[in-house]
């Protein structure tokens, strides 16, 4: 069989489909990388809240108990996004052996434990890349807990979107004496 | 022509072990809002529930409408309560026991009242016992239910001897009896 004829014409043909692969194989690659960076930046468009507990106080009062949490809510996101609900939730258990999820929203200013710190407002505005600070309370009164035993809670928030972030409590201080004092007087 | 979805799910209904009804002035526009009596010997959530209510603000529920496939000429409703405890009834309405004037009730009302109770307990004597008021928002129902309805009457009125025209006929108007039973407002606007 004779041998192959390298014509200069093949040649060429031969040099232009490789560097025309080379290229396709370069293009792939960034256009790979463009959707990379494009799903990277989509993920941080979506809206996100994150929740981290900093303190926690339970104030007995008469008929009353009064959970309070001092929160740092981080938005990590490239939106805006809004605190637009705060609730304590109790996982009850009745006598008669049931469990119930009781859900106690945020309490009204006039119930906020003087001397507490700065108050985080619900609802608030959290904007991209930004951090909300404070307390926020919960009153449970002896009419609401019955009888039942309280086996445990968690906060949740919840954002605009309807999105929820929850962090669970689990040992809360006592207040020192001059809160207690200062409870009293008010 | 419409495709209508069926999603079936497994649950275990509350009885109703009695019913009434309740008209007050202000509320739902001075209609009869019915009231009915849950068995709830096995369900200590809800009677917590309902006593919870009483010292908390308003609440959040959901509510879907449905047909029991194991239970002939039952209707159920499925309560999904958010707020302020999180909890699920669905509470069984036969046909046999009379409760479609409950179901009609409660379709034209747009609300219902729950109570806790046992067998033997009625609204006569269970008048101070707390109950919640649920609003109950128009979801399309009401076209199924007039099929369903007419169905068991139709069933009925042939078992009572009526041929097949006349028990169409009859259907009807126990239908529009029940419509008509269903709007009375006692107290005008």
């Amino acid at each position: 069989m004779p041998a192959p004829v390298w014509t200069s014409l093949s040649i060429v043909t031969l040099s232009i489909s490789l560097i025309a692969l080379c290229a396709s194989l370069t293009s792939l690659w960034f256009g790979w990388r463009g959707h990379v960076r494009a799903e990277a930046q989509d993920r941080r468009r979506k809206p996100a809240l994150v929740i981290d507990l900093l303190d926690s106080r339970l104030f007995h009062m008469p008929n009353r108990r009064i959970y309070c949490f001092q929160l740092r809510v981080r938005n990590p996101s490239d939106s805006d996004n809004a605190i637009s609900i705060a609730d304590l939730w109790f996982l009850f258990a009745t006598r008669a052996g049931a469990s119930l999820i009781v859900k106690v929203p945020h309490a009204d200013a006039d119930v906020k434990p003087p001397d507490l710190g700065e108050a985080l407002a619900i609802p608030s505005k959290v904007g991209a890349h930004n951090v909300a600070t404070g307390w926020c309370w919960f009153e449970l009164t002896d009419e609401v807990a019955g009888d039942n035993m309280i086996e445990r809670h968690d906060l949740q928030i919840q954002d605009t979107h309807g999105l929820t972030s929850t962090v669970s409590a689990r040992i809360l201080q006592l207040p020192t004496e001059s809160h207690s004092d200062a409870l009293h007087q008010a | 022509m419409r495709f209508t979805r069926r999603n079936e799910i497994t649950v275990v209904p509350v009885w109703i072990v009695g019913d009434g009804a309740i008209a007050v002035q202000g509320v739902g526009e001075g209609r009869i809002i019915p009231v009915v009596i849950l068995d709830t010997i096995e369900r200590t959530d809800i009677v917590e529930y309902i006593r919870i209510h009483r010292f908390s603000g308003p609440g959040d529920v959901l509510v879907k409408w449905g047909e029991m496939t194991t239970r002939e000429d039952t209707v159920s409703l499925t309560i999904t309560v958010q707020r302020p405890v999180e909890l699920e009834v669905t509470i069984a309405f036969e046909l046999a026991k009379a409760h479609a004037i409950l179901v009609e009730t409660i379709l034209k009302s747009g609300a219902l009242y729950i109570q806790a109770g046992t067998e033997g307990d009625r609204i006569g004597n269970t008048l101070e016992t707390p109950r919640v008021l649920l609003e109950v928002p128009d979801t399309g129902f009401g076209r199924r239910w007039e099929k369903i309805y007419l169905s068991y009457a139709r069933k009925k009125a042939r078992a009572e001897g009526a041929d097949r025209r006349t028990a169409k006929a009859v259907a009807a108007e126990r239908f529009e009896l029940l419509k008509e039973m269903a709007a009375a407002r006692p107290f005008p606007r």
